[in-house]
C-alpha cells in the first residue's frame, strides 16, 4: 500500500487525464485536417445506447456515492473536472476552428450526448412535458440571449448541465437551440460543441446523408483520441447523473435525507447545488424543508441585529482585534480579484469582527480570514445567473447584489463559519492545542504510513510543526488553489456532518441544545449578546484576562467529541480535525519521492511552496480517497487521538 | 558558481516583530529582490535562505526563519529563536504599538539568549515617511500622506544604544537599507574576521529549490540606495 503504489496511480492519472479532449483533437487536425471519423460517432452511440432511461450513461459504481467508499480511489477519475475541460475546449474553439460545417469534430462529447439523449428519450416525451419545456425555454430565453450578446463570455458548462437537469429527462435541448442557431449563423457554426439537440440531429442527418464523405482510417492516434473522447463523455454523463441525483434528494420529500446527501456530497457537489447543500451539511439549515425559510430569516435577522449592535455607539470597539482584521483583510487571497473589491472587504471585515468578539476564547486568529472565504464565495454564487457562477471570483458583487443580498450572504457566511469553527475551536485558543495535537498525530501517522520518509525527515532534523502548522491552521487552504479547497470542503463537510437526520435540524434554530454542544457555546454567546452585556473593551484584549473562557471552549469541544463518539456506533463519525490529519498525511505522502532526495532546506522550502498550482479536482479527489483509506485502516490505532 | 563549491558559513537568523510590520517583505526583498503590496499573513513561520559572498570570498549562507507576527502564534517563536545566531527585530515606524512590541522582543531575546545573539533593530516602511521622500528615493506614486512617521529615529536609536543592538531604518518596498541589515549582521558574526568593505559585496544566487516562490535572481546591488544608516530623516 504505501508510497509506491499511490504515487504511481497518480502518475497514471496525470498521464491519462492531462491533455484536454479538444487540444488533442486540434493536434490531430493540424495533421490531417479532417472531419470526424465514423467510428468516432459510433463509439459515442454505443457508449450511450445502453443507458438507463434517464438517457445518461450510468457510471453508477462510482457516482451513486453509495458504493463502498474504498472504491473511490479508483473511481475518482470520473470526477467533475470534465466540465471545465469542455469549457476550455469551447474557448479554444472559437478563434481557431475551421469553418467546416457539419464535419467539425466539435460535435465531440457534449453534442453527442445531447443527441443520444434526444434519441433515446423521444419515446418518453409526452405533450405535457413538451409544454413544460417550452415554458422553460421562454423563461430562459433572456439568459441565453445575454450569452449570445456577450460573445466573449461563453456559458459555463454548468449552465447547460443545470439547465438540462432542471428539465430532467425530457427534450431538454429545446431551450438552447434558437440561440445557438443565431450563434451559428454569426460565427460560422464554430460552436457546435454546444449545439442543441435539434441542431446536432440535423448535423447528424447531414452526416448521414452525405454518404460520399470518406472517413479516414482509424489510426492509432485516432484510437487514443477516441478513448479520450469516450472518457470525457463518460465523465460528462456521470456529472449529469450526479446533478440529477442531487436534484432528486433535494426535491423528493419534505424532509431531506441528510445521510444520503452526505454520501453523495462526499464525491463532490455540483456548483449549482453547493450553496444549499453546504448549509444543510453544516447544520445551518434543517432537513425539514418547510422550516428553511423561517429559520434562515431568523438567523439573518439575528445577524443583522448583532451587527447593528456592535456598530452602534454603545459598543466600544475592541480596537486591537478590529485593527488586526483590518490589516489582514487586504492580505486575504491577495491573488484573487474578488477579495480586492472594497464591497467584499467590508463584508468580510464585519463577519470576522463579529465572530471574533463573540468568541473571546480564541478571538480573531490569522487563518480564520482564509476560512471564511469559501463560504462567502459559494454563497455569492447563488445570486449569480448560472452561466456566471464559475466566474464569481472576477465579478464585483456590488454589480449584482443589493444591500439586502449582501446582508444575506454575510449572515449565511457568518453562521456557517461559526458552525465550522466551533468544531475546531481549540485550534485557535491560547497555545493552539488543537493544532499541536494534530501535528503530533500527523507525525505518528507518517511514521506508520511511510517509515522511510519519516526517518528521512528526522535525519534532516525537520520538525513536523515547521511545515504542518500552517496546514492545520489554514486547513491546507494556503497549499492548494481555492477551487480545489472548495471541492475539498464538499468532502470535509459531508465527512464530518451528522448522519442523524435531525441532528442539525434544530441546532440552526438554537433550540435543541442536546444534540449539538456546539450550540451551547453559540447560545451562551447569544445570551451575552442579547443581554447586551458584551463588554468588548474587556474582551479579548489579552488572552490572559480570559483564563476561564478557554476552559469553557475546551469543554464545549470535548462535549462535542463525546457526542460524536457516543452516538450512531455503526455510522461514520469523524471530527474535522481527525479527518484533516489523514488528508495532510496523504498530502505529505504525495511528495514523498521528491522529499527523499532533499536536505533540510530543500524539504522545508518545498513544503512551503508545494507545486499544486495546476491541480485539478481529480488530484484532490485522489488525495481525499487516500485519506479515507488510511483512516479506515488506522482508525483503531488512532482512536486514542481524541 | 564558486559559491556552492566553497564552504559556506551558515548564519541562522530569525525575524521577530508585530504583525504586518513587514518582516516577510524584508526577507522577500533580501532573498528575491521583490516586493508585494499585499502579502498573505505568515502562519507559523516561513523558512528562506540567501547566500552572500563577501569581498574576501567568504560565503555566508543566511538561513532565515521568518516568524508570524500575531500574538497567538508567539508560543511558537522560541523554537525559532532558540538556536539563532542573529535576530532581526522589526517595527513599523508608523506604528508606536509595533515599537512597543519590538521592545518586548528585545527584552525577551536578551533574557533567553543573553549576549550570544546578535540583534538588529529595524524600523521598516521608511517609504511612508515624507521627509525621506525628498532626498533620493524615486517613489512612483508619491502618496500625499503627510508625515506618517510615529516613531522618531532617535527613539529607535536610543533603544538600540541601551540594549546594544544594531539599528537600521529600511523600506522593503523601495529596497532601501535592506541588504545593509544583513551584511552588517554578517560582519558581526564572530566567526569571521575581515575588513568592512561590505559595500562591494557580491551576491550569488540563492540556494532555493526550484519550487520556491522566490526567483533564482541575484540581488541587484545597484538597487541599494546607499547607506541607510545615513537616512535622510
Amino acid at each position: 500500500m504505501g508510497l509506491k503504489k499511490s504515487s504511481s496511480s497518480r502518475d497514471i492519472n496525470q498521464k491519462t487525464s492531462s491533455p484536454s479532449l479538444f487540444s488533442s483533437l486540434m493536434k490531430s487536425w493540424s495533421h490531417s485536417g479532417h472531419s470526424p471519423t465514423r467510428s468516432n460517432s459510433k463509439a459515442y452511440s454505443s457508449s450511450t445506447t445502453d443507458n438507463n432511461n434517464l438517457g445518461y450513461a450510468s457510471d453508477t459504481s462510482s457516482n451513486d456515492g453509495t458504493a463502498n467508499q474504498l472504491t473511490r480511489k479508483n473511481s475518482s477519475r470520473s470526477g467533475s473536472n470534465s466540465f471545465t475541460n469542455v469549457n476550455d475546449i469551447y474557448r479554444m474553439t472559437k478563434p481557431i476552428m475551421p469553418t467546416n460545417h457539419h464535419h467539425s469534430n466539435n460535435h465531440s462529447s457534449s453534442s453527442s450526448i445531447l443527441l443520444n439523449n434526444n434519441n433515446t428519450n423521444t419515446g418518453n416525451i409526452n405533450s405535457s412535458t413538451i409544454k413544460k419545456s417550452h415554458h422553460k425555454f421562454s423563461d430562459s430565453n433572456e439568459d441565453w440571449s445575454a450569452v449570445v450578446d456577450d460573445y466573449n463570455m461563453p456559458p459555463s458548462m454548468d449552465f447547460f448541465t443545470d439547465y438540462l437537469s432542471k428539465n430532467s429527462n425530457t427534450n431538454m435541448m429545446l431551450g438552447p437551440s434558437p440561440v445557438l442557431s443565431k450563434k451559428n449563423s454569426g460565427h460560422n457554426n464554430n460552436n457546435n460543441n454546444y449545439t442543441s439537440g435539434s441542431s446536432s440531429s440535423s448535423n447528424n442527418s447531414n452526416n448521414k446523408n452525405s454518404g460520399t464523405i470518406t472517413y479516414p482510417k482509424l489510426t492509432e492516434h485516432n484510437y487514443h483520441l477516441e478513448l479520450e473522447n469516450e472518457r470525457e463523455l463518460q465523465e460528462l454523463n456521470s456529472k449529469l447523473t450526479r446533478i440529477n441525483k442531487f436534484d432528486q434528494i433535494l426535491s423528493s420529500s419534505s424532509i431531506i435525507s441528510l445521510a444520503e446527501l452526505k454520501k453523495l456530497s462526499w464525491n463532490g457537489i455540483p456548483m449549482g447545488h453547493r450553496p444549499l447543500v453546504w448549509k444543510l451539511l453544516i447544520g445551518y439549515l434543517p432537513a425539514n424543508k418547510k422550516r428553511h425559510e423561517i429559520l434562515i430569516q431568523r438567523k439573518r435577522k439575528e445577524y443583522k441585529t448583532g451587527i447593528y449592535h456592535i456598530f452602534s455607539p454603545q459598543h466600544t470597539r475592541d480596537q486591537p482585534t478590529w485593527h488586526q482584521i483590518e490589516i489582514d483583510i487586504p492580505r486575504t487571497n491577495p491573488h484573487i480579484k474578488l477579495y480586492q473589491f472594497p464591497s467584499v472587504q467590508k463584508s468580510l471585515q464585519k463577519i470576522l469582527y463579529f465572530w471574533a468578539i463573540r468568541h473571546p476564547a480564541s478571538g480573531y486568529v490569522q487563518g480564520i480570514n482564509d476560512l471564511v472565504t469559501p463560504f462567502f464565495q459559494i454563497f455569492l454564487t447563488s445570486y449569480l445567473p448560472e452561466h456566471q457562477k464559475a466566474k464569481v471570483c472576477d465579478i464585483d458583487p456590488e454589480t449584482y447584489l443589493t444591500e439586502e443580498n449582501f446582508a444575506e450572504v454575510e449572515a449565511d457566511s457568518f453562521w456557517c463559519l461559526s458552525k465550522f469553527l466551533d468544531t475546531i475551536i481549540d485550534n485557535y485558543i491560547h497555545g493552539q492545542p488543537g493544532i499541536m495535537k494534530q501535528v503530533s498525530n500527523l507525525e505518528s501517522l507518517c511514521k506508520r504510513i511511510d517509515g522511510q520518509l519519516y526517518k528521512h525527515l528526522k535525519k534532516e532534523n525537520v520538525e513536523f510543526v515547521q511545515f504542518a502548522f500552517r496546514w492545520m491552521n489554514c486547513l491546507l487552504m494556503r497549499e492548494v488553489p481555492i477551487d480545489i479547497v472548495i471541492r475539498m470542503w464538499d468532502t470535509y463537510l459531508s465527512e464530518t456532518s451528522s448522519d442523524d437526520n435531525d441532528g442539525g435540524v434544530d441546532s440552526a434554530g438554537a433550540r435543541k441544545g442536546s444534540g449539538s454542544s456546539n450550540m451551547k457555546m453559540m447560545m451562551n454567546n447569544n445570551n451575552t449578546l442579547s443581554d447586551g452585556t458584551v463588554t468588548p473593551n474587556g474582551v479579548a484584549q489579552n488572552a490572559n484576562d480570559l483564563i476561564n473562557i478557554p476552559t469553557h471552549a475546551n469543554e464545549s469541544v470535548n462535549n462535542n467529541n463525546n457526542t460524536n463518539n457516543n452516538s450512531g456506533s455503526n455510522k461514520r463519525k469523524t471530527s474535522l480535525s481527525e479527518f484533516h490529519v489523514f488528508v495532510c498525511a496523504a498530502f505529505l505522502e504525495t511528495w514523498s519521492n521528491s522529499l527523499l532526495d532533499m536536505d533540510f532546506q530543500g524539504i522545508i522550502t518545498f513544503l512551503q511552496n508545494v507545486p499544486t498550482a495546476n491541480w485539478g479536482e481529480k488530484d484532490i479527489e485522489i488525495l481525499l480517497s487516500e485519506a479515507y483509506m488510511w483512516q479506515t485502516l488506522y482508525k483503531d490505532a488512532t482512536s486514542h487521538w481524541l | 558558481m564558486n559559491a556552492t563549491t566553497n564552504q559556506a558559513t551558515s548564519i541562522k537568523l530569525v525575524l521577530l516583530g508585530e504583525s504586518a510590520v513587514g518582516k516577510s517583505s524584508i526577507v522577500l526583498r533580501f532573498v528575491s529582490n521583490d516586493f508585494a503590496e499585499n502579502k498573505e499573513p505568515t502562519i507559523g513561520a516561513a523558512f528562506l535562505t540567501q547566500r552572500v559572498t563577501l569581498p574576501d570570498d567568504t560565503i555566508i549562507k543566511f538561513e532565515i526563519w521568518d516568524t508570524a507576527g500575531q500574538e497567538r502564534f508567539a508560543s511558537l517563536a522560541p523554537m525559532y529563536y532558540r538556536n539563532a545566531q542573529a535576530a532581526v527585530v522589526v517595527y513599523d515606524l508608523t506604528s508606536p504599538q509595533s515599537f512597543l512590541k519590538a521592545r518586548h522582543w528585545v527584552k525577551l531575546l536578551r533574557e533567553q539568549s543573553g549576549n550570544n545573539i546578535i540583534i538588529a533593530l529595524v524600523a521598516n516602511k521608511l517609504d511612508l515617511c515624507e521627509e525621506q521622500a525628498q532626498p533620493e528615493t524615486e517613489q512612483e506614486e508619491t502618496e500625499p500622506r503627510g508625515n506618517v512617521r510615529k516613531v522618531a529615529k532617535e527613539e529607535g536609536q536610543k533603544l538600540a544604544d541601551d540594549e546594544g543592538l544594531m539599528f537600521f531604518e529600511t523600506s522593503a518596498k523601495t529596497g532601501e537599507g535592506i541588504n545593509n541589515v544583513f551584511l552588517s549582521i554578517a560582519e558581526k558574526i564572530p566567526l569571521k574576521k575581515k575588513g568592512n568593505e561590505q559595500e562591494s559585496a557580491t551576491f550569488n544566487g540563492n540556494g532555493q529549490s526550484e519550487n520556491s516562490t522566490s526567483s533564482n535572481g541575484r540581488i541587484d546591488l545597484n538597487a541599494r540606495n546607499g547607506s541607510s544608516e545615513a537616512c535622510g530623516c
